[in-house]
């Protein structure tokens, strides 16, 4: 076999797929050479570190009176900007975040402020602010760099680069942080009326200069509709990139499948809690279904219910098993099941309550169907039985007594 | 190697947050150095030194389409030759980490550690990046400034060495 390919076969046998003898013999040995490496550095121990390498701060040099002076000059420029915009900077800023909040179609064209900082990406998507659900995906010569799912706090990203699906509790987990997570649009947006406002009317405009914690946006708002046009990013105030608004198109419902992840067969899933780190059980405990669960009733195709609390380091779960059945009520954290499974291949059927489903079919064979009941999160995860019995499942779901 | 915006973002960004980029990243070179060391205490001592060094440079950074943690990386590879060069030219020339007992499995073990740890650097790395901190390869690649298929073939190439040096030794294969 020429190297080329026993490298991806290497690859294969590493994620602990099926792959050729000598990949598989290889792996193991790779595996097995770095296990004395695979240790975790407690956060004590990295506190003290850094505590011991960062040099002591300096003292603050005397700059009050210069300070003082900054002080009274932002107050003056303050005092003439409200005589002279008769509209306070809370008034278009309200108006700014009432123009989106509702759901809004969105397509950007982002280029770096000087060239050859980035590749000129192409930003479109779905969001659907009330319920704080948004699907966008970025694409550079045509070609789709991620796609990135947002529901409440939680992401779900896939990047093309190494087909891989990020699911994380948080777009603090990234290390590009949220502001590289969230489309441009959807930033501004969330962060209007936080209080880092400035306003100047730029003929007939207006132009909001938000200050976020990593990023300043200097935003173009249109002085009728309210809508953004441009949107410039700034790091310590030098242009970084230009965010044009091509399509803003609102609408009064909003369509579950603009909204849906694309299936992504073969991706690889990571997992990561809102700090950044693998998700993973800690513990599990056999309890009695709760009150208010959603389950399959007392009993599913002649199997007893079995529930179990599981912990993960991210949150818990409660797990309540049918023999080859099992259904999930979570809401802190994807089961690791869950999570991966929304890598496969997706459909979506509305039932008879109205409840929408999103079934998955993964590569093990196995089929999850995704819902949400009354507020409450639960899937169906089921190694036998076909697509009918999963939503006969979903139909079934109801609160335990 | 061009690269995306957020990757431009977080580089800008780490460059201004000494304590993110060391509480980020620390870890890791913990580990990297502890596997191109042979010691875990070492490895600590090194790594403070290493984002020492990070603390008055990094600042001054230009980008060039590579994380920080790939100057890091770089640093720590540096410090780390240095280090075992000095122990080479020490007369008391340090033995292998101790080990607990002298079954053969330990035997193995430590003969792979040491297989390991003669790799050379970028072969290290690699096998490092993608299989102790779980990196994808775009990540890997990222940092070590090459292509995936390039990396894919270090990784490669770094278990072929690890078989041969075994072998040579008399070692068993599943150490």
């Amino acid at each position: 076999m020429p190297d080329s390919a026993l490298a991806l076969e290497l690859d294969r046998a590493l994620a602990g797929e099926d792959a050729a003898d000598e990949a598989r013999e290889l792996a193991a040995l790779l595996v097995a050479a770095v296990e004395p490496a695979r240790f975790e550095v407690p956060q004590a121990e990295v506190e003290a570190a850094l505590a011991r390498t960062q040099p002591p701060r300096r003292a603050p040099v005397r700059r009050r009176p210069r300070l003082a002076v900054a002080f009274a000059a932002a107050l003056a420029l303050a005092a003439a900007a409200a005589l002279v915009l008769r509209t306070p900077t809370e008034d278009v800023e309200a108006k700014a975040a009432a123009a989106l909040d509702r759901t809004y179609f969105v397509v950007e064209d982002v280029r770096p402020a000087r060239p050859g900082l980035f590749r000129p990406t192409v930003v479109a998507g779905t969001v659907d602010p009330r319920r704080a659900l948004g699907h966008w995906t970025a694409s550079s010569g045509g070609d789709v760099l991620t796609e990135t799912r947002v529901e409440g706090d939680r992401v779900t990203r896939w990047d093309a680069a190494s087909n891989t699906l990020t699911v994380a509790e948080s777009c603090r987990a990234f290390a590009s942080g949220c502001a590289d997570v969230l489309d441009p649009v959807e930033l501004y947006r969330r962060t209007l009326g936080s209080g880092t406002g400035e306003l100047r009317k730029v003929d007939g405009d207006w132009e909001i200069t938000l200050d976020g914690a990593h990023v300043q946006q200097v935003v173009t708002v249109d002085g009728k509709t309210y809508l953004p046009t441009r949107i410039e990013w700034r790091d310590d105030g030098r242009p970084v990139s230009v965010v044009r608004i091509v399509t803003l198109d609102r609408h009064a419902r909003t369509d579950p499948v603009a909204l849906a992840l694309q299936p992504h067969p073969g991706a690889r899933v990571r997992h990561v809690d809102a700090a950044g780190k693998t998700v993973r059980v800690e513990s599990t405990r056999a309890v009695e279904v709760p009150p208010g669960a959603l389950w399959l009733g007392p009993t599913w195709h002649g199997y007893l219910p079995h529930a179990e609390q599981v912990r993960f380091n991210a949150g818990s779960a409660l797990r309540i098993r049918y023999g080859p059945t099992s259904v999930w009520n979570y809401d802190e954290v994807v089961p690791p099941e869950v999570a991966a499974a929304r890598a496969g291949f997706a459909k979506t059927a509305t039932l008879r309550r109205g409840i929408v489903v999103r079934i998955y079919f993964t590569s093990e064979g196995a089929i999850v169907s995704d819902v949400e009941l009354q507020g409450r999160r639960a899937a169906i995860v089921t190694a036998a039985g076909g697509k009918e019995d999963v939503l006969r499942g979903a139909e079934a779901l109801t609160r335990a007594p | 190697m061009e690269e995306g915006l957020d990757a431009y973002r977080t580089f800008r960004r780490e460059q201004g947050d000494f304590e993110a980029l060391f509480r980020s990243h620390y870890p890791e070179i913990v580990r990297y150095l502890a596997a191109r060391l042979g010691s875990r205490e070492d490895a600590s001592d090194l790594a403070s030194e290493v984002f020492a060094e990070a603390w008055r440079r990094v600042p001054g950074l230009q980008w060039r389409g590579r994380p920080v943690r790939a100057w890091l990386y770089r640093v720590a590879a540096n410090m780390a030759a240095d280090e075992l060069r000095r122990r080479r030219g020490e007369s008391h020339a340090l033995g292998e980490p101790e080990t607990p007992d002298a079954t053969e499995r330990v035997a193995d073990r430590v003969a792979l550690a040491k297989a390991l740890r003669d790799l050379p650097p970028e072969y290290q790395l690699v096998v490092h990046l993608r299989l102790v901190e779980g990196q994808p390869f775009a990540d890997v690649a990222r940092v070590m400034g090459k292509s995936v298929g390039a990396c894919q073939m270090l990784l490669l190439r770094a278990g072929k060495l690890l078989r041969e040096s075994l072998e040579r030794e008399g070692v068993r294969e599943h150490a």
